[in-house]
């Protein structure tokens, strides 16, 4: 256990674990939030573990996850009929992802590795800017 | 003619996003990815000007 999959292990235990209960039992439109703050999580806890294990591999599940997480949610916004606004993933987005992206870039070094994993993050806080942004006007 | 440099912008962008998210950088691999990305690039076109010509 090193300090990458103790960083990967508390965003899953207090992270994910709350988002994934509320998910389970809150309103739809709650669940639709909660669902976007999972797909935030998961994707640093990818990258965190790509690090922790020590197989670059792992990247690649962030980087899908950056690009269908958000989709995902635009498609079930759809279903529901509304994108709630929430600055809990976009404050989420904008704190977490680069604070673990950032120590991951200084430990890769600048090369390819580091252009990919600044790809992922900014995909990541790109598409969850756009789904935070909410098609209603009350908060 | 404008069609021809923005599909090429798109492919030269796409190509670059491949170079940077392959594992290895070996000759086949870049050219799987120049010729997908000229797939994408044209296809990116298309979309542009369906969505723009609405």
């Amino acid at each position: 256990m090193n300090g990458w999959l103790l960083a990967a292990a508390v965003l899953l235990v207090a992270g994910l674990a709350p988002v994934l209960w509320t998910m389970a039992v809150g309103e739809p439109r709650t669940r639709l939030v909660a669902q976007n703050l999972s797909t935030v999580l998961a994707c640093p806890v990818f990258l965190l573990a790509a690090q922790g294990f020590g197989r670059p591999s792992y990247t690649d599940l962030a980087l899908v996850l950056a690009m269908l997480g958000p989709a995902g949610t635009l498609v079930y916004a759809r279903f529901l009929g509304v994108l709630p606004r929430s600055r809990v993933v976009l404050g989420t987005a904008w704190t977490v992802v680069p604070a673990t992206v950032l120590p991951l870039c200084v430990v890769a070094g600048p090369g390819r590795a580091m252009a990919k994993l600044l790809v992922i993050g900014v995909l990541v806080v790109a598409g969850n800017t756009v789904t935070s942004a909410g098609t209603d006007r009350h908060g | 003619m404008a069609w021809m440099v923005e599909v090429l912008g798109w492919w030269v962008a796409l190509t670059a996003l491949w170079w940077v998210l392959i594992s290895t950088v070996q000759p086949l691999e870049v050219l799987v990815g120049a010729a997908a990305a000229l797939v994408a690039a044209l296809a990116v076109r298309a979309a542009r000007k369906a969505v723009t010509r609405r």
